[in-house]
């Protein structure tokens, strides 16, 4: 189900605040890509969101925390540059200035999804107004138990272009396709991507009509669904 | 480094400075850690947010746009997140609503690091807050300092969930309109 104005109304309020759990969120994030209006409460929800964080209660943390703390970043190493995705190499010149506008919202959403980033919220917000509110859809992928193991956007532009990003310890490595399915099930295009130590990702400049799709399967190399998601509706 | 202004212990931390690391961590701990211990309610997975916490702020350096949020906001948005989830799997003892509306009200101790940034900032949001009807703030309070859902404010505070809603909604309305209009007064001025 699509929320609408009126439901995103109702949910804009503990969306800001960061309490809505991964389908309402989903959803919400999916009206709000084709409605600037709702954009336009949450982010004013979300700025008071965040003023009222700098009234937490302070506390002195444990004895040693400092010490595990910098213990713990040594062992992660030097942070990680941006990852590049590949589907950039695939771009041809013409498509340069969409191009422009699709890179910043992957830019935004790579390897943030899962990790739930407080700042996607934000950023997503941020990127939709920039591209014009273009139709950009996002929804939760679960696995046929529901749970929850990640979250894939489908773009529509110039390319449309599919986003995932996809982490389940349990998944054996190896050669996976997420396959995007029209309303009726029925299958538009598929791109293959290797998951490796329970996560995986793909971006993929999607030629196929992206107002179609309806849902999306990711399979394993053996062709078994192991994750669905299902987008919301276009308003 | 040690008054190094929060954005540049950001960028440091971006590059891989152990430095600026230490020095982010010693600014931020008490904020961090006091902000996941009220949400989650008991220390040792009140550490291990906060622990993730600065974890995520290193991986996501580089990503950080001060145009956006101050770095306060910024890794305080990070824990209530973590914080969240964390209840999510796992809630524990119920923290005493009573306590944690005081807390917004209360005295804390003070870092002397950026006070009096912070501490006009923060007195604006506590003045606006402070001018909400007490319902409204508490709820309110609950929810956003707290990490309480709507449908568990009206457990504990044993009103529908409509009325929870709508006292949350109608809390953070006034309190846009507040902030807003002050921030106005400082420009005119
Ligand atoms: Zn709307």
């Amino acid at each position: 189900m699509t929320p609408g104005c009126s439901e995103i109304e109702e949910l804009a309020p503990e969306l800001a605040l960061g309490l809505l759990a991964g389908g309402e969120r989903a959803g919400a994030l999916g009206h709000l890509a084709s409605c600037p209006a709702c954009r336009t409460t949450v982010e004013e929800l979300v700025r008071v969101a965040e003023a009222l964080l700098l009234l937490g209660p302070e506390a002195e943390p444990p004895v040693g925390f400092e010490a595990r703390v910098l213990d713990r970043l040594e062992r992660e190493g030097r942070p990680p540059q941006p990852a590049r995705p590949r589907w950039r190499r695939a771009l041809v010149p013409a498509a340069a200035a969409a191009a422009v506008a699709a890179a910043l919202v992957t830019g935004l959403v790579v390897g943030r999804s899962t990790e739930r980033d407080p700042r996607f919220e934000r950023q997503y917000i941020a990127a939709l107004r920039t591209l014009g509110g273009t139709s950009l859809r996002a929804a939760r992928l679960h696995d046929p138990g529901g749970r929850d193991v990640g979250e894939v956007f489908v773009y529509r532009g110039h390319p449309s272009w599919v986003f995932m990003d996809l982490s389940d310890p349990a998944a054996p490595s190896g050669g996976y396709r997420l396959e995007l399915q029209g309303r009726d099930g029925a299958p538009v295009a598929s791109d293959g991507f290797a998951m490796r130590n329970g996560s995986g990702y793909l971006g993929w400049p999607a030629r196929a009509e992206m107002d179609r799709v309806g849902s999306v399967v990711v399979r394993d190399a053996q062709g078994v669904g192991r994750y669905n998601a299902q987008l919301p509706g276009l308003s | 480094m040690w008054d190094a202004p929060d954005d540049a212990l950001v960028a440091g931390l971006g590059a891989g400075d152990a430095d600026a690391a230490v020095a982010l961590v010693r600014r931020f701990q008490r904020r961090i850690y006091g902000l996941a211990l009220t949400i989650v309610g008991d220390p040792v997975t009140a550490e291990d947010v906060a622990q993730e916490t600065f974890a995520r702020a290193w991986r996501h350096a580089a990503a950080y746009d001060a145009r956006r949020a101050s770095v306060a906001t910024w890794l305080l948005t990070i824990a209530r997140n973590l914080s969240i989830d964390a209840v999510r799997l796992r809630r524990p003892e119920p923290l005493n609503p009573e306590a944690l509306a005081a807390l917004s009200l209360a005295d804390r101790a003070q870092d002397p690091a950026d006070q009096a940034v912070r501490e006009s900032e923060r007195s604006r949001v506590q003045g606006a807050l402070a001018r909400l009807p007490a319902e409204q703030r508490r709820a309110l309070v609950l929810a956003a300092i707290g990490g309480r859902t709507a449908k568990e404010i009206c457990e504990t505070e044993g009103v529908p969930l409509g009325t929870a809603k709508t006292r949350i909604r109608a809390a953070m309305i006034k309190l846009r309109v507040d902030l807003e209009s002050q921030g106005q007064e400082e420009t005119d001025r």
